[in-house]
């Protein structure tokens, strides 16, 4: 995957762990994460700092769960910006957030 | 082990679920602050794993409230939060939280934490177990310390330890330590010390103060000897008593009829005459009472002359056993060296007796100025008229109507040698006219005339021995080996009672088998001695009688002695 890190390790460790439920975590993940953006995307176009900060926190820790490192990272960076204060990046932020998703998507559902 | 995760992300509680459920932990799982609460009062999770942020109620607030709630038990609380923020990691610990995990979650680092906080809870909830055993043994101990004081009143309230010639430190909780002191007076004029020292401490040492107060207390009034009740006491102990319970006891007995001390010591270590210039040990020569069966117990009394305003010291362990600051005791040895001491030449003490000074010495060597409660110390001074005071204060007496009658009792040589006929008759008098009779000196009476009976008149012994010290003591070591080899011989005595306007008249007659005495000396010798002087102790049984009766007279061979007695009611 160009410009994206995924640790497959933790990915293989968690499927080996949750078995069946591994499923069921992917597909809440996925829609959950979905459903999230939409709200980030509102949360940015309205400037509501708290609302970006709290999404950005949420998606930030459970990507890291799934080891999708790349996109916890830029979540993390919009977090603390939305902290800050800072939106000058928020959209190119959430755009970025968006495609490393769509790009965990496609991984996630090839392990599944 | 049950733990309760609180996360609002799904599959933050999918992942930690999953690890957790893996190592064999029960889940149960709250999406935000006021779900965790609530289920932490209905699912009593052991530990809990504590997102920060979460809509409705976060993190810090919900972890407040759950240690706020968990006083008694320790919940181990880890928060789930990224290590790098300070301010979000300071305040974690300021609301209670107990250590941080951080994701991407780590199986191994999750298991270990949980141990270890799971150790820490363990010996948390112990501690705090123990603690909660421990106060309540303490409102235990409170309770028992009431009885206890309860127990210390009743036994000593009956008696006379608040006489002037008493001076005692005793402590209410002394019976803690199993220390019991008692003292009564005599219906004879005289007065009986004990001085107890229970085995072991707490309300268990005091099981036995009770049955041994009254023991001592009712035999005394009626005027037994000190060997019959340190005999009843035994007998009462040894069955009461549990298996390596017993009672290390010094009891005394003042006679201040024939100036003697009695005693019988059983394991009390410090046990003195004091006579001023002089000490005189009252030796333990016995097992504590309750261990020995009645045929092995040894009930002999030992006896000693005294003079007014001698001092009988007495303490139990507590004194010898009180420690300075080198852990040394202050033993026997101190103990005797503070007797030898004269108040009058020595000025360096503040005391002004021989109590104060043992006391002072005590502080001296302890270094401290506070008693303990194990410290039992008594001094009683042997004060004559006092002492005769005492018992005729004694007693609030009921009305009793007097009567007609009269009783005979005849005693063979051998039932002289076990039964005291005194406390016999007492007890016989006292069921007919109520132990007002007793007042003003009968008691006295009787004794003497059975002494008179049984020393001059069955045993023939030689009361004129008696003028010197040495033949004072031998004049009862004879009497004890006479008494021994007695093989015939008889005492009867016979009292009658004719009512007066106010009481009755007793005629008392005591009659022996022994051969008598020149009754026409007996004219001679009450003139050569007019009244009583410490010299002439031999002198003293007939001059008291004559005292206290109306009329004194003999039959012409001398062995039969008839007096008459008046006794009135209380008005």
């Amino acid at each position: 995957m160009p410009g994206t890190s995924i640790d497959l390790n933790i990915l293989k460790k968690l499927k080996q762990i949750m078995d069946d439920d591994f499923n069921e975590l992917i597909e809440i993940f996925i829609s959950d994460g979905q459903s999230q953006l939409k709200t980030l995307k509102a949360a940015i176009d309205s400037s509501a700092a708290s609302d970006i900060r709290r999404i950005a926190h949420t998606l930030k820790g459970s990507s890291a769960n799934l080891g999708l490192l790349t996109l916890s990272e830029t979540c993390k960076t919009l977090e603390y910006n939305a902290a800050e204060n800072i939106f000058d990046d928020a959209n190119e932020l959430f755009e970025k957030i968006k495609s490393e998703f769509e790009e965990a998507k496609l991984t996630l559902e090839e392990i599944l | 082990m049950k733990i309760l995760i609180v996360d609002d992300d799904t599959t933050n509680r999918l992942v930690l679920g999953a690890y957790l459920k893996k190592d064999g932990y029960t889940v149960i799982a709250a999406e935000n602050g006021q779900e965790a609460v609530d289920m932490f009062q209905s699912e009593a999770p052991e530990l809990i794993l504590m997102d920060v942020m979460m809509p409705v109620m976060d993190g810090y607030e919900a972890t407040k409230k759950i240690k706020s709630l968990s006083v008694e038990k320790f919940i181990p609380i880890i928060f789930l939060t990224a290590m790098t923020d300070e301010k979000a990691l300071s305040q974690c610990v300021e609301v209670g939280g107990d250590d941080f995990l951080t994701k991407p979650y780590n199986r191994v680092i999750l298991k270990a934490k949980i141990d270890a906080l799971e150790r820490v809870s363990q010996l948390y909830n112990t501690v705090f177990e123990q603690k909660r055993i421990l106060v309540s043994h303490k409102e235990h101990e409170v309770k028992e310390r009431e009885v206890a004081r309860k127990v210390y009143d009743s036994i000593l309230t009956p008696g006379c330890l608040s006489a002037e010639n008493i001076q005692l430190h005793l402590s209410p909780l002394s019976l803690f330590n199993g220390d019991v002191v008692l003292a009564a007076v005599k219906p004879t004029g005289g007065l009986h010390i004990l001085f107890g020292d229970f085995t072991g401490h707490g309300l268990a040492a005091s099981l036995g103060a009770l049955p041994l107060s009254d023991i001592f207390y009712s035999m005394t009034a009626k005027g037994y000897s000190i060997n019959d009740v340190v005999r009843e006491i035994n007998h009462k102990l040894k069955l009461q008593l549990p298996m390596g319970m017993f009672l290390a006891a010094c009891l005394v007995e003042i006679d201040i009829n024939n100036n003697v001390l009695k005693y019988w010591n059983g394991a009390i270590p410090a046990a003195y005459l004091y006579k001023g210039n002089s000490v005189v040990e009252l030796k333990s020569q016995h097992l504590p009472l309750g261990i020995l069966e009645d045929k092995s117990f040894n009930d002999k009394v030992d006896i000693i002359e005294i003079h007014d305003y001698d001092q009988v010291v007495l303490s139990t362990d507590g004194i010898l056993e009180t420690k300075n600051g080198d852990g040394t005791m202050f033993g026997k040895e101190r103990f005797v060296k503070c007797l030898d001491f004269d108040i009058e030449k020595n000025k360096e003490t503040n005391a002004s007796n021989i109590f104060e000074h043992i006391l002072e010495a005590l502080d001296d060597f302890s270094g401290s100025h506070e008693q303990t409660d194990d410290i039992t110390l008594g001094v009683i001074t042997c004060d004559t008229d006092y002492i005769n005071q005492l018992s005729s204060q004694q007693g609030n007496y009921k009305k009793f109507a007097s009567s007609n009658w009269k009783f005979d009792m005849h005693f063979h040589y051998d039932a002289i040698k076990s039964i005291d006929p005194v406390p016999l008759i007492n007890q016989i008098l006292g069921e007919i006219q109520g132990h007002q009779i007793q007042q003003n000196g009968l008691s006295t009476v009787l004794t003497e005339l059975f002494c008179n009976s049984l020393d001059h008149g069955l045993l023939q012994l030689d009361s004129s021995i008696k003028a010197t010290p040495e033949g004072f003591m031998q004049f009862y070591s004879d009497k004890e080996m006479l008494l021994k080899d007695l093989d015939t011989g008889f005492i009867k005595i016979s009292i009658s009672n004719t009512p007066t306007e106010t009481g009755g008249d007793l005629t008392i007659v005591f009659q022996d088998s022994g051969q008598g005495f020149d009754t026409s000396m007996l004219e001679k010798l009450s003139l050569q001695i007019p009244n009583d002087t410490p010299q002439n102790f031999s002198g003293r049984g007939l001059s008291l009688i004559n005292n206290y009766c109306n009329s004194v007279t003999h039959n012409e061979a001398g062995n039969c002695i008839t007096c008459t007695y008046s006794w009135s009611n209380p008005d």
